[in-house]
């Protein structure tokens, strides 16, 4: 028989069934921010079949011109749906549109056509009528700006034909273009740097996001194990069993482990669903930036990348959790640990932070060292420098992290070993004074 | 040799709190030896320091001839704990938990088999084995742990009140079962109790600790006689010089 098994099996089955750890943990995440993100897909997707749908309006028509002419029959060309209106005046026009349930009025001005016949600027006006305010309220009017730019386009490239026959109008309305390119690793990519940004979101931001989740729930996970074992009062037991004493450590390290991936799986499922919906909000204008895929490959991690940054992962969850455990032990009851546990989170956000906001190799060197000194920052940040081709500081990484983790596991080990696991009792709410 | 040997046994708490101050005592292969005292005494730290959680500040104590400081880990495959405050994992059931402390001291499936087998026994606990351990009551959590410390058949077992929570009937019948095992299993027991009906049932000889010194020892009939008491409690109370 393997009693580390039998540990791990118990550590597993007993952190998988605690109601704080399978609601708070496992459940809540994918739950709460999938139902969001439904919500969210299911109003977005609402607005873009408003969008892509076909739109009714009412037109009133004071001018009765040949440019006039021309819109409403581009309106219709275009698939819209058109009321016109008998009212002569905008206050009933409006009360008529409503009453058959048009919520977009355009009025066409009288002198509109004879404007434009002679080179004055013509005017057309739009009402919209909301009942609240909600993104699909403002999707009409949108709708109509659209339709309208069209008809501009339209009318400059005829008025151009006539003035210069010459000369190509759509140099007239776009003189100049800029092309922009982003230089990466020595390859040169056609965009600029906000969109390969984007484009490389999941990587550079998803990436470090993931593993500080895949941590701090682990942490979290473990404090809660060891804690429980104090405050359940089965640790005295387990403590006398014929288990090697660093075996128990062992095994709390895997079953934590174990549940976090779990957790974290539940929780980036939970915010992809969330992010997801956010991609169906309709983009018309951000759609011609899209580059093609084949330029992101220049910049994509490769195999051994993702391999040195496992091993960081694995030696950094190992000491981190190692830490938990030992903090933990410390505690009389499952709140002092978490409330202790909440101390050494601290430092750990900090590369987090540094990841999305800066770069750490442009911090001065007393930083850069405070940094560094954290076992975390090494996947997080290994992220980055395997992104831009830099292997010496996360392999550096490796040799640091072999030897905290190491040291790690020794003071913890060592602490199983004492009797200080069983009698250490720090309890940060205090009992309530008798008094007699 | 001797299946428990503590001599000069001195225990002080970080704080300077003695909890145990000079013990010495033996306990033969098995013998069922009880401890009685008043709260504070120092049998659960003498029990604690005897089942390898804590360590004496002074002084040698010796299970089956491996000490408890040297050959913990030694120790801790001879001997089986049943704490007084002994919580159960209340996520998983019965059976897992025996489960799990089956595999951990069986050397083949066979055997962590027939250890559960013997534990289904001992607790008495039915089909409830295979509900979660939080839905039990205090008498049934007592029983799963008592069941648990006998289960692997330990050299020596080590008891600190085993039969506390349980009504009159479950606490009879862990007590025959204890009484059994001693006799079929030839395991050594120390027990530590404040049920003097239960000392004077079970144990062979019983050690009188007060203030962390050992008082008086001996079996308890001859105990009786030799402070011309009728039960247990008179005789404690003569040994201290309260009666």
């Amino acid at each position: 028989m393997n009693p580390l098994k039998a540990l791990v099996v118990k550590e597993f089955k007993d952190l998988l069934r605690d109601p704080q750890i399978l609601l708070g943990i496992l459940l809540a995440p994918i739950l709460m921010l999938g139902i969001m993100g439904s919500i969210l897909s299911t109003a977005f997707t609402s607005v873009r079949e408003a969008v892509a749908g076909r739109i009714s309006l009412a037109v009133l028509d004071l001018d009765g011109g040949v440019y006039a002419s021309y819109l409403i029959d581009m309106l219709r060309s275009m698939n819209a749906s058109i009321y016109t209106v008998k009212s002569r005046s905008i206050s009933e026009a409006i009360l008529e549109a409503s009453s058959r349930d048009l919520n977009i009025l355009l009025i066409i001005p009288e002198g509109f056509s004879s404007n434009i016949t002679i080179g004055v600027k013509a005017r057309l006006q739009v009402y919209s009528v909301i009942e609240g305010f909600s993104l699909l309220s403002t999707i009409p009017s949108s709708a109509i700006q659209a339709y309208i730019a069209t008809y501009r386009d339209i009318l400059v490239y005829s008025l151009l034909g006539r003035v210069a026959p010459d000369i190509d109008p759509s140099f007239i309305l776009n003189p100049v273009s800029l092309d922009e390119y982003t230089v990466i690793q020595g390859s040169t990519v056609k965009a600029p740097p906000s969109i390969i940004f984007q484009r490389l979101f999941s990587q550079s931001l998803m990436l470090p996001f993931s593993m500080f989740m895949v941590v701090i729930v682990a942490m979290q996970i473990a404090a809660t194990s060891m804690a429980k074992e104090k405050e359940g009062k089965t640790l005295e037991i387990l403590l006398t069993l014929p288990i090697k004493r660093v075996h128990i450590l062992m095994g709390k390290l895997a079953g934590s482990i174990l549940i976090a991936i779990i957790g974290s799986v539940s929780y980036l499922s939970g915010f992809t669903i969330y992010m997801s919906s956010f991609s169906l909000i309709p983009q018309e204008g951000l759609a011609g930036l899209g580059i093609p895929v084949e330029y992101v490959k220049i910049v994509e991690i490769p195999v051994q990348g993702y391999i040195v940054m496992g091993i960081l992962l694995i030696l950094s969850l190992i000491a981190l959790l190692s830490i938990a455990i030992g903090l933990s032990a410390l505690a009389d009851d499952v709140r002092s640990a978490q409330s202790l546990l909440g101390i050494v989170f601290i430092p750990l956000i900090i590369p987090f932070l540094f990841t999305i906001f800066t770069d750490v190799n442009s911090l001065p060197i007393a930083l850069r060292i405070l940094v560094y000194a954290i076992p975390l920052s090494y996947p997080i940040l290994s992220v980055n420098s395997i992104l831009s081709g830099d292997y010496l500081t996360p392999i550096l990484g490796i040799i640091y992290l072999a030897i905290f983790t190491l040291s790690t596991l020794y003071v913890s080990a060592w602490f199983f070993e004492s009797e200080k696991i069983l009698t250490a009792k720090i309890r940060f709410m205090k009992k309530p004074r008798v008094t007699e | 040799m001797k299946a428990i040997e503590v001599s000069n046994l001195v225990k002080v708490y970080s704080g300077g709190i003695p909890a145990i101050d000079g013990l010495t005592f033996s306990v033969e292969a098995g013998e069922i030896y009880g401890l009685i005292g008043p709260n504070g005494a120092g049998k659960t730290t003498t029990l604690r320091i005897i089942a390898t959680l804590i360590k004496p500040t002074s002084g040698s104590v010796r299970v089956l001839g491996f000490d408890v400081v040297e050959h913990a880990e030694s120790v801790r495959g001879l001997i089986s704990y049943l704490p007084e405050e002994a919580g159960v994992y209340g996520n998983l059931t019965g059976y897992e938990y025996l489960r799990f402390v089956a595999e951990v001291y069986a050397k083949s499936e066979d055997e962590a088999r027939s250890m559960i087998e013997e534990a289904l026994d001992i607790s008495g606990l039915g089909s409830r084995i295979r509900d979660r351990v939080k839905s039990y009551s205090k008498g049934m959590q007592r029983r799963l742990q008592v069941a648990r410390t006998l289960m692997v058949k330990p050299r020596v077992a080590i008891l600190d009140e085993p039969t506390s929570g349980l009504d009159v009937y479950h606490a009879h019948y862990i007590r025959g079962c204890i009484r059994r095992y001693v006799d079929e299993y030839g395991l050594t027991v120390l027990i530590s109790s404040h049920n003097m009906l239960e000392i004077e049932y079970l144990c062979d000889r019983i050690l009188l600790i007060h203030k962390g010194r050992g008082i008086d020892e001996g079996p308890p009939r001859l105990l009786k006689e030799k402070y011309s008491s009728s039960n247990m409690e008179e005789v404690f109370l003569k040994a201290v010089g309260l009666a």
